[in-house]
């Protein structure tokens, strides 16, 4: 795990959310942008991979202001993602070591973690008497997630110098 | 050593606390939204007022490169486009000639028979600033507000088509609801056939058609209009053609081009007053029983 000065954390912590920010405002620009509209959950897969790499980077209460920013701006249910999400993320950050190994138990994990945010949102939707989204859109956005998961690692990699640390 | 290790129990327990009191803040936070709905959205509309502005200074480099782009593909076949619409050009002044010949004719007939018709539809065309289109939820953003006098539930259009509705008014933007969303239901009419049916938004791109009383009376190809009843919109709105899908349901498909949008016409529409007293509509007005009495005393 790479260690940070203070000075660092809160920047790399800044630099998180403004990137964040930057992806939701991009994914909602009015042309003809496949972005938005098959990747929805691009921003968990680059939470996701961020905190396995350096989980000091993405606080919780980072996550939930992103996640909640993101669900004002795309019309959605206002909280009920960011609190997914925050609770996916905690459960994950406890078992990382059995995912941090390799890249295919890593996008396994993945894969399962985007699974149960879609399915848990689903059922909290139809509990809060929401009509719920079309089935088909989603599984479509979840199998394009998974898929573009290793480049949003690779991008991580290269552009930010975060790479996966090694489990003792 | 001990000290220490009680500090870091200290620790995991604060962490522990403040994670269940983030949990309880987001799921009240979503409560209150589903509560108090219309609040809810008043208040995100509000924070998007603020956003809006950022979003499009950020995009703008976005937009125009996109644009850029475009433009060059059509650069590209510039020779073939203008032979095209010069022939297209050419058959547009004849069907004007005849457009001009037929409305002039309509106007004399309609003046002999003394028609009343509806007044012309006035419309305010926007610009699309944000476009919200995810699994859930199928809208738009439009830099129209209370300031420009939009109110909640007029139609929205491209030159063409219907788009959707106006859902949700901030003071410089407002909410299209698509006819794709799933909460839209729009009350239409076939033609030929004269039927009228609902359209129902599932979230795909050709919403479906519903509570049809006779299916075989349509086909595919046939014209879709809204119809105006329940007040929700004004009729005959051009809204798209019939279409058989792939999993045997008749749906829609709409004509303006939900996927392209970049300004939107907003449609005017006050329905007219509705008809509370039924003795009002049928004969004169009858004088009051009260009057004769009141005479006599003043005489």
């Amino acid at each position: 795990m790479v260690e940070f000065s203070r000075a660092r954390r809160f920047f790399a912590q800044i630099s998180y959310v403004a990137l964040s920010g930057l992806v939701i405002l991009i994914s909602l620009v009015p042309i003809d942008t496949f972005i938005g509209r098959a990747f929805p959950l691009t921003l968990f897969a680059i939470t996701f991979a961020t905190m396995l790499r350096s989980p000091k980077i993405v606080p919780l209460g980072a996550v939930a202001l992103v996640f909640l920013f993101r669900d004002i701006l795309y019309f959605q249910p206002i909280g009920l993602e960011a609190f997914l999400v925050v609770a996916i993320i905690y459960v994950v950050r406890n078992a990382r070591r059995g995912l941090g190994e390799t890249l295919g138990k890593e996008w396994g994990g993945f894969a399962v973690a985007v699974c149960t945010l879609a399915i848990l949102k689903v059922i909290l939707t139809m509990a809060l008497m929401l009509p719920p989204p079309s089935l088909g859109v989603m599984a479509v956005s979840v199998l394009a997630t998974i898929i573009i998961y290793p480049l949003v690692t690779a991008a991580l990699a290269f552009q930010f110098g975060l790479r996966k640390p090694i489990m003792a | 050593m001990a000290e220490i290790a009680r500090d870091g129990f200290y620790k995991r327990k604060l962490k522990r606390l403040s994670l269940f009191l983030l949990c309880v803040f987001l799921i009240a936070i979503t409560l209150v939204w589903r509560i108090d709905n219309t609040r809810g959205e008043r208040i995100r509309l509000a924070i998007m007022d603020q956003v809006v502005p950022v979003a499009n200074f950020i995009n703008a480099p976005l937009v125009r490169f996109s644009n850029l782009m475009l433009n060059l593909q059509s650069y590209e076949r510039l020779q073939a486009q203008n032979e095209e619409l010069r022939r297209e050009l050419q058959q547009m002044r004849a069907w004007r000639e005849a457009a001009i010949q037929l409305e002039q004719e309509n106007a004399r007939l309609l003046d002999l028979n003394n028609v009343k018709l509806d007044p012309e539809l006035t419309f305010v065309t926007g610009e699309v600033v944000i476009d919200a289109t995810s699994p859930f939820r199928q809208s738009a953003l439009v830099n129209l507000g209370t300031s420009d006098r939009i109110q909640d539930g007029w139609a929205v259009m491209d030159g063409l088509g219907l788009i959707g509705r106006i859902s949700g008014v901030g003071t410089d933007h407002s909410r299209i609801l698509m006819i794709t969303d799933s909460q839209s239901r729009i009350p239409i009419q076939i033609k030929p056939s004269e039927q009228k049916a609902l359209m129902l938004g599932d979230n795909t791109a050709l919403p479906a058609l519903e509570f049809i009383e006779r299916e075989d009376q349509i086909q595919p190809g046939d014209r879709v209009f809204s119809s105006g009843d329940g007040g929700v919109f004004p009729p005959d709105l051009l809204v798209g053609t019939v279409v058989r899908a792939t999993d045997g349901r008749l749906r829609i498909r709409p004509a303006a081009d939900l996927l392209r949008l970049e300004f939107v016409r907003i449609v005017r529409h006050s329905p007219s007053a509705p008809i509370t007293l039924p003795d009002r509509l049928i004969g004169p007005t009858l004088p009051s029983v009260t009057r004769g009495p009141n005479k006599v005393n003043d005489g």
